[in-house]
């Protein structure tokens, strides 16, 4: 292995992947370490990407030019578009995957790019030159130099694996946990915290019963994630059925006669676990009113007989899981490959970084994913890509990416990772985003492609069908609002045929604003009426261009009340707070306020704003501090 | 806002103050606030048996002295450390006998022992600074400072206390439960059965409603925030100034016996109902060739045009006159009060020889005055309703935004098909206007109610 290098990766899972493919890209010379080269971009949970919220992550790493989407894309055997019924903004784009085409996909493309290299090896400590990284200790002793270093070691800081009153160590099934690098990392002075996540057991397909079960089948049109898969066959994998059950009174009776077995609530596991994915122990002691949980039955691929029981997740005895399993319509007979488990990990609190995530305790050490408090592939993958591209920038002395709040789910992501602190795993929520409806998986080439650009995270070549796909939808959209349809009453009695009522004189784009209004119900007008550029542009649009420019209609005005009110808070509350700017001596504000507002040192009013503790008349305070340390500035 | 930054020099003083009104009652308070322990030894020169560690929140009887050392009282003593305490700070109180002079001589003794007498809402700013009171709580002591009458001071405590925040809060409270389901039905569509919009739609007219008479009751309280304009009008030498020189309680306007004595229109401010109005005395109305005189009818006519309220002012030894009748007819009906002056002249049988007249007052020997008061705060609807709330324009705005997001949301919850995520938008900019009241973000408490009610995560 070379001695020196731009950027080291430390990790090889979604976050590591992200953003050691960021960092080769913009020209750094990468190095992606992990322990074991066969565990590269293995899903370690469940097998599939995507859903609400994260959808719409994976696409902003795909405009941003990062590789999730199009290896989602080339190795998903059901993609199934959730909250499909609802507007553009709220559709969650999620496939399930063969987790080995998955992982042996992710090691081509990686091994495939420019300017990276991929090693094993484990890192042990951190070199320090002149308060800023130098480098990286390995367990074996020996050293590599480097410009910036991300750290994405997911679940594996002094990692305890849970199965009833049985642990041990180790950060996945049968790999072992880091230890050494927790000590490093509290050496630097950053604080550490603990918490939990679960996995559910997997069963063999060939011992399960599907015709007591649901079938839950994938979308007769799937989406792709990729704008890259536009060029090639797609779906490449044989698609196939999910499959949907249930737990019923008796089980759950089990359950909870059982639940001083379960290290949860014997006191065993002290890490958090999250609230929204919770255990079935969980679900049973808090929901106890609800007399069935759904459990989804999922393929891990096409070439292997494991099923992951979705929604199954607990850390009970392998004993009881099997008698659990076995009460559950269509599991009678089901033999458990792999007990479900629980795993504790070290996180570093977020707090402790920038928005670029890059800690402030040592300058060019960046960390992300798991590490920092958040669950999930896509997650960690959207935060490796922000961190590698930082690496890479921080290396070359250049301004970090940061992404607001109103521009990305991971701009939303990475603020509230910084700001607001955690308490437990952290995962992307539609609800988190203030400007939901500005955020829709449809519209994130229209809201990234220009910073990729300017980041040089993807060339012009690679944008240019992008741009040019808005370009056109865009030219669609003017055509409809200049497209005039009058009340006549031919037209009237047309429309009428066709369940739209015309009453005075509007566009094809009113036509279309109105509810319940579909572009299929006029589409022979448009081809009609419109002039014919636009008209040649609305037949060449893609199915889902069709939504999004319907939905574009249909928001326009919600979108525009939103974009102001972003303007308008943005103007106050990205007021920045000078270099060293003395939070403690501003009189009136509280001492917890001083300390939270000391500790975390926002970069922004409004990140100041979200820290708990920092009361809204605190932050009066802090604007009108602002307000006048700028104006004798200006002075 | 910069006006709500505590004062920085003075941030480290121990404050006293009373916080009970003057006068004998049976208890009085006496408080302290300011620096954990420099407060405690101002206290402990008062009531020196007070350990230097006092419990918490415990009622311990104590003997106070004065500044020379002698016996004040015999009074419990209350000490709360910081930050638990009404102003963020270390705080003590002492709970003497109700007497000025009990109390006044701890006001001195705490002054010798190095406490500072508080000036008006400073305890009340201190807590602000310590985050004990939200944005509209803080409005309210800024509000407090710049009280200019007991009834716009009584709101602006209300405000301080809590009242307005307290009821936006309960208002926000029914929104969220909306917001909730409708977020859970959006974020957990696998889990949570997508929310009944027609139901939601229900919820949230109910919630507009209640904002609506939120705002209601902000109105009645808020018309106060302008000051209202009185003016006196009438024949000349009917004894206008006379009866504005009495009722702004000065010797503001000329009176003499000579016709037409007033010439310009003349304002000066009185307090009625409480609040502080501006009352207009003007030139007699008469038709005339003095050119000045002209003028002034003129400015007098238009006075009475602008003002909230007239009062009309017939000189009872002459009763109604034919250009009296006149103006009346031109009427302005609500707006005019009839008041018939110097009734000390005339006899008590002739009291009410028009039907008309509504009142009779002596300005010269300052009969019916108060009554006329009355009358003025009535017209002026300057009556205190129960639960008034001080609110000010932000806030007036704030509830009228927030009531109409939500009457969009629910009708966007009734149309077909539905459209959760447009309702939410909307939903969420009316929490974001309630919030602007108080100041605060929903996210977080959104969150929560997702996770506590619905069984969400496969
Ligand atoms: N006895 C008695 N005399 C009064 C009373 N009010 C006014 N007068 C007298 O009536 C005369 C006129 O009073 P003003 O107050 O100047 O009357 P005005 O309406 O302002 O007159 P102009 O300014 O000339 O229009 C003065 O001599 C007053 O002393 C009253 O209540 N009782
Ligand atoms: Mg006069």
């Amino acid at each position: 292995m070379q001695a020196r290098w731009d950027v080291v990766v430390v990790g090889g899972g979604h976050a590591g992947a992200e953003a050691a493919l960021a960092a080769a890209r913009l020209g750094k010379q990468t190095l992606l370490l992990t322990r074991e080269m066969a565990t590269v971009g293995r899903m370690s949970c469940n097998p599939a990407v995507g859903g609400l919220a994260k959808g719409q992550v994976v696409r902003e790493i795909d405009a941003l030019g990062g590789a999730m989407g199009l290896v989602a894309d080339r190795t998903a055997i059901q993609f199934k578009v959730l909250n499909g019924s609802r507007g553009t903004a709220v559709r969650g784009l999620r496939c399930q995957s063969d987790k080995a085409l998955y992982a042996q996909e992710l090691s081509r493309v990686l091994g495939a790019a420019k300017n990276l290299a991929l090693g094993e090896g484990t890192a042990a400590g951190f070199l320090v030159r002149g308060g800023r990284l130098a480098g990286l200790l390995l367990e074996d002793g020996s050293t590599l130099a480097c410009g910036a270093a991300v750290v994405t070691t997911g679940t594996f800081l002094r990692g305890l694996l849970h199965v009833g009153d049985k642990q041990r160590e180790a950060g996945r099934w049968n790999e072992p946990p880091a230890r050494a690098l927790s000590d490093a990392l509290s050496g630097l002075g950053l604080r550490l915290g603990r918490m939990k996540t679960g996995t559910p057991p997997r069963v063999r397909a060939g011992t399960v019963d599907l015709a007591k079960m649901t079938r839950a089948p994938g979308d007769e049109r799937p989406v792709a994630f990729s704008f890259r898969s536009r060029g090639e066959a797609f779906p490449r994998q044989r698609q196939v059925d999910c499959w949907l059950t249930h737990t019923d009174e008796a089980v759950h009776d089990l359950i909870r006669e059982s639940l001083p077995l379960s290290p949860l609530y014997s006191g065993r596991i002290t890490g958090r676990g999250p609230r929204y994915c919770p255990s079935i122990e969980d679900k049973v002691v808090r929901f106890s009113d609800k007399p069935r949980h759904q459990i989804f039955v999922e393929p891990e691929g096409l070439s292997t007989d494991w099923l992951y029981l979705n929604g199954l997740s607990m850390s009970l005895p392998e004993k009881t899981q099997e008698s659990i399993v076995r009460m559950i319509p269509g599991l009678e007979r089901a033999e458990i490959l792999r007990p479900a488990y629980a795993v504790e990990y070290d996180i570093v609190f977020p707090e402790q970084l920038d928005v670029s995530l890059e800690t402030r305790a040592l300058p060019g050490l960046f960390l992300a994913g798991q590490i920092n408090g958040t669950s999930g592939y896509e997650e960690a993958a959207g935060q490796g890509l922000v961190a590698g591209t930082n690496a890479a920038r921080s290396v070359a002395g250049e301004a970090p990416l940061r992404l607001g709040r109103h521009e990305a789910y991971i701009g939303v992501m990475l603020d509230d990772l910084v700001t607001l602190g955690l308490d437990e795993p952290y995962r992307l929520l539609t609800s988190r985003a203030e400007h939901r409806l500005l955020l829709g998986a449809d519209t994130a080439y229209a809201r990234l492609t220009g910073r990729a650009l300017a980041f040089g995270l993807l060339s012009e070549r690679e944008a240019a069908p992008v741009l040019d796909a808005e370009a056109r939808v865009a030219r669609v959209t003017e055509g409809l609002n200049a497209a005039r349809v009058r009340p006549d009453r031919a037209m009237k009695e047309r429309l009428s045929g066709r369940g739209v009522s015309l009453v005075e004189e509007t566009t094809l784009g009113g036509l279309l604003r109105r509810p319940g209004t579909d572009l299929e119900a006029i589409e022979e007008l448009c081809a009609e009426i419109l002039e014919a550029g636009a008209a040649r542009d609305l037949a060449a649009l893609r199915p889902e261009e069709r939504d999004r420019l319907v939905a574009d209609l249909r928001y326009e005005g919600f979108v525009t009340r939103e974009r102001d009110a972003v303007a308008r808070v943005a103007r106050s509350l990205e007021r920045v707070f000078p270099e060293g700017f003395a939070f403690a001596g501003l009189p009136g504000l509280s001492a917890e306020a001083v300390e939270k507002l000391e500790r975390h040192r926002p970069r922004t009013l409004g990140q100041a704003s979200r820290l708990p503790g920092v009361t809204p008349a605190a932050v009066t305070l802090l604007l009108a501090r602002l307000v006048a340390a700028g104006r004798e500035a200006a002075a | 806002m910069a006006r709500l930054v505590a004062d920085p020099d003075r941030e480290g003083d121990v404050l006293v103050a009373p916080a009970t009104p003057p006068g004998i009652s049976a208890l009085a308070v006496v408080r302290l606030t300011g620096p954990a322990g420099a407060t405690r030894r101002v206290a402990r020169q008062i009531a020196r048996r007070l350990p230097e560690e006092p419990r918490p929140r415990e009622a311990a009887l104590h003997l106070l002295v004065g500044e020379d050392g002698r016996p004040l009282d015999r009074a419990l003593v209350l000490f709360f450390p910081a930050p638990h305490s009404a102003t963020g700070e270390e705080v003590v109180e002492f709970l003497c006998h109700g007497s000025p002079a009990i109390v006044g001589g701890l006001l001195a003794a705490a002054r010798a022992a190095g406490a500072r007498p508080a000036k008006r809402g400073e305890f009340t700013r201190r807590a602000l600074a310590n985050g004990k009171l939200d944005l509209a709580e803080a409005e309210g002591v800024a509000a407090l400072a710049a009280a200019e009458n007991r009834g716009a001071a009584r709101r602006a405590l209300s405000l301080v206390e809590g009242d307005l925040s307290r009821r936006v809060l309960a208002a926000k409270e029914a929104i969220l439960d909306v917001l909730a389901g409708l977020e859970a039905g959006l974020d957990f569509a696998e889990d949570v059965e997508a929310a009944d919009l027609l139901a939601a739609g229900a919820a949230l007219d109910a919630a507009a409603g209640e904002v609506e008479a939120l705002a209601a009751t902000a109105a009645r309280g808020g018309a106060r925030d302008r000051r209202k304009v009185v003016a006196i009008l009438g024949r000349p030498n009917a004894g206008k100034s006379t009866l504005f020189n009495a009722l702004v309680g000065r010797d503001r306007a000329i009176v003499t016996a000579v016709p037409g004595t007033t010439r310009d229109a003349i304002a000066d401010t009185c307090e009625i109902g409480g609040e502080t109005v501006t009352l207009l005395d003007t030139a007699g109305l008469r038709a005339t060739e003095d050119e000045v005189e002209k003028i002034g009818v003129a400015v007098a006519e238009r006075a009475g045009e602008g003002a909230d309220l007239v009062l009309y002012a017939i000189d009872a030894t002459r009763g109604l006159s034919e250009e009296d009748e006149d103006f009346l007819r031109r009427g302005r009906g609500e707006g005019t009060l009839l008041v018939r002056t110097k009734t000390d002249l005339v006899g008590a049988s002739s009291l009410s020889s028009s039907p008309a007249i509504e009142l009779s007052v002596s300005a010269l020997i300052g009969a019916g005055l108060e009554a006329l008061r009355a009358q003025m705060a009535e017209r002026l609807s300057l009556v205190e309703a129960d639960g008034e709330l001080l609110v000010l324009e932000r806030h007036r705005e704030a509830l009228a935004s927030a009531a109409a997001f939500l009457r969009d949301a629910a009708d966007l919850a009734r149309r077909v098909p539905g459209e959760p995520e447009l309702v939410a938008a909307r939903v969420r900019e009316a929490l974001a206007a309630l919030g602007a009241i108080t100041g605060e973000t929903a996210t977080e408490e959104l969150l929560d109610r997702i996770f506590a009610a619905f069984c969400v995560g496969k």
